[in-house]
């Protein structure tokens, strides 16, 4: 199985081929991390789609001084923020925010939704795009500090106060949930 | 916490959803999206190729027939050739006889521009000789003493006509045929009272099939909106009286200080307001600055570009009926107003509200997320 951080000169050699190779192994990803920024799945699947063609239009942009799972992250992330700058999603009313979904649980959803752990990705989700976004691809991606300092564009010191700041503030918020997950 | 996050990554991605997400079908239409772009690329590349060639054959064509036509001009002279050459010139004057009388109509973006100068450039309480030095004397005067506005008289102006002859064809009555068709960009009114001071200023244009009719004057401000399609909700919001006065105040210092006798409602209100005209420092200021919910900086809110600041008619669609809301605090600090922006709606909306630590309520940032 091809890992994370192979180079692009071991991939299928046709452009095509290489937009098929990367659906293959980051669509279902790079959707879900979409979907950490738009919070809607119908945004999350059309900004998908725009992600690969345009991957697929600067396929020879490429520099192999940086993974492929960074630059295809990279660009992931620039369109999500020029989706979070738009219109659309400061303005326009979501069809399946959170705020909404709480309102129409069953009791036993309730009791579910209590649960710890779906409580602190919760809390996650609605934590500043900035510290968000920090804490998802270091905790959940597994990406190290270097690789988020290269798919964000900013420097390792900003990445490492962003993360522990963000821990902070989740730490905060599961704290006035009344959690007291402190670990 | 670290290791509680570190051991939750499979507990995140099936709270997003535990299903696969990215499926065969979305796959598809990616790889035809993009052999769909690289036919029409394979033909645009073609179509210039083309074009090149027959421009040039067409050229070569011309030039010969001019050498050919030259060298006969210089070896015979005769009066045929003349007389038609004056056939051609006789063409001419009958041309003439009938001027363009009408200019383009002029674009949404020139409208929306001009209204946003006149809001800001007429206030309330300016006198009518200050009006008429910015806007000129091409008005026409209405009596507006039975009126309960207050005023004795308004002018009336039409702006960014296309026919010249619209230009004082004014009445009191919205042009809306003329507005909807953009042959009248705006239509704007001024009223005054008996100490020539403005009361009142009413705005006219359109928006999409939508014409706007946005007033403000000492006793508020109120924005309808006149669709075309008959069947669609009619959109009204209004400011009181003093949630007017405040706003007016808010706008001059952005001091959060004036907001401190308002209800979540009526700040609520005046973010709606601020959005409509585009005045988005008044509309950063009045985000939570609680640190953990500020979502981005100012010089961040700054930068969004005009096209992603949506329009009139989108700000007053997703707000609507915001006014007849209820506020629900839900935590200390948190609360939200529910309303029902359109009775079509499956659920009603929320508009999030967080108590800063000076005890103003204020807006969250993606306030309807």
């Amino acid at each position: 199985m091809v890992k994370g951080n192979t180079a692009v000169k071991d991939y299928p050699r046709s452009e095509l081929d290489q937009l098929i190779y990367l659906m293959d192994v980051y669509g279902e990803e790079i959707k879900r991390l979409a979907f950490t920024y738009t919070k809607n799945w119908q945004q999350a699947e059309d900004i998908t789609q725009e992600i690969f063609i345009n991957a697929y239009n600067h396929l020879n942009d490429f520099r192999e001084e940086s993974t492929i799972k960074t630059w295809i992250y990279r660009i992931a992330i620039n369109k999500c923020k020029d989706y979070l700058r738009s219109w659309h999603y400061t303005k326009t009313l979501l069809t399946n925010t959170f705020y909404q979904k709480s309102n129409s649980l069953s009791p036993e959803e309730e009791y579910l939704e209590m649960e710890q752990r779906q409580q602190i990705s919760k809390l996650i989700l609605e934590l500043p795009v900035k510290y968000r976004e920090v804490i998802i691809l270091y905790y959940f991606k597994e990406f190290s500090i270097e690789e988020i300092s290269a798919a964000l564009d900013c420097n390792l010191n900003t990445v490492k106060s962003r993360l522990r700041r963000a821990k902070k503030s989740l730490e905060t918020k599961m704290a006035r949930e009344g959690g007291g997950y402190i670990g | 916490m670290d290791k509680l996050l570190k051991d939750m990554k499979d507990d995140f991605e099936n709270y997003l959803n535990e299903e696969r997400v990215f499926t065969g079908h979305e796959r598809r239409r990616v790889i035809n999206q993009v052999n769909y772009s690289s036919t029409e690329n394979k033909r645009q590349n073609f179509f210039p190729k083309v074009l090149s060639s027959v421009t040039l054959v067409s050229l070569c064509v011309l030039i010969v027939f001019l050498v050919l036509t030259f060298t006969n001009a210089g070896e015979k002279s005769q009066p045929a050739d003349l007389h038609n050459e004056i056939n051609t010139i006789q063409k001419d004057p009958i041309e003439q006889e009938n001027p363009v009388k009408t200019l383009p109509k002029y674009s949404d973006k020139e409208i929306a521009d001009k209204v946003n100068v006149l809001q800001n450039q007429i206030v309330l309480g300016m006198t009518e000789k200050e009006v008429l030095a910015l806007l000129g004397n091409e008005y026409v005067e209405f009596d507006d003493s039975e009126s309960k506005r207050g005023a004795v008289k308004q002018i009336g102006y039409n702006f960014l006509v296309s026919d010249s002859t619209d230009q004082l064809n004014i009445s009191k009555e919205t042009a809306v045929e003329s507005i909807q068709n953009r042959e009248i960009g705006v239509q704007f009114y001024v009223g005054f009272s008996n100490r020539d001071e403005v009361l009142f200023t009413t705005i006219n244009f359109a928006e999409g099939d939508s014409v706007l009719i946005m007033s403000k004057g000492k006793n508020g401000r109120v924005i309808e909106t006149i669709s075309s399609t008959s069947n669609s909700d009619v959109i009204k919001f209004t400011l009181t009286p003093e949630e007017t006065v405040i706003y007016q105040k808010f706008l001059q210092d952005l001091d959060e200080k004036h907001l401190k006798d308002l209800n979540p409602v009526s700040i609520a209100k005046l973010y709606v307001q601020a959005q409509i005209d585009k005045r988005y420092d008044a509309e950063y200021a009045l985000y939570t600055d609680r640190e953990e919910f500020v979502h981005w900086t100012k010089e961040e809110h700054d930068s969004i570009p005009e096209s992603d600041q949506g329009t009139t008619l989108q700000t007053l669609t997703t707000y609507n009926h915001l006014e007849a809301g209820r506020f629900i605090q839900d935590g200390e600090y948190d609360g939200y107003i529910e309303y029902e922006a359109s009775k079509n709606a499956d659920a009603k909306s929320g508009f999030k509200m967080i108590k800063d630590e000076d005890g103003i309520w204020n807006v969250s940032f993606m306030p309807i997320q």
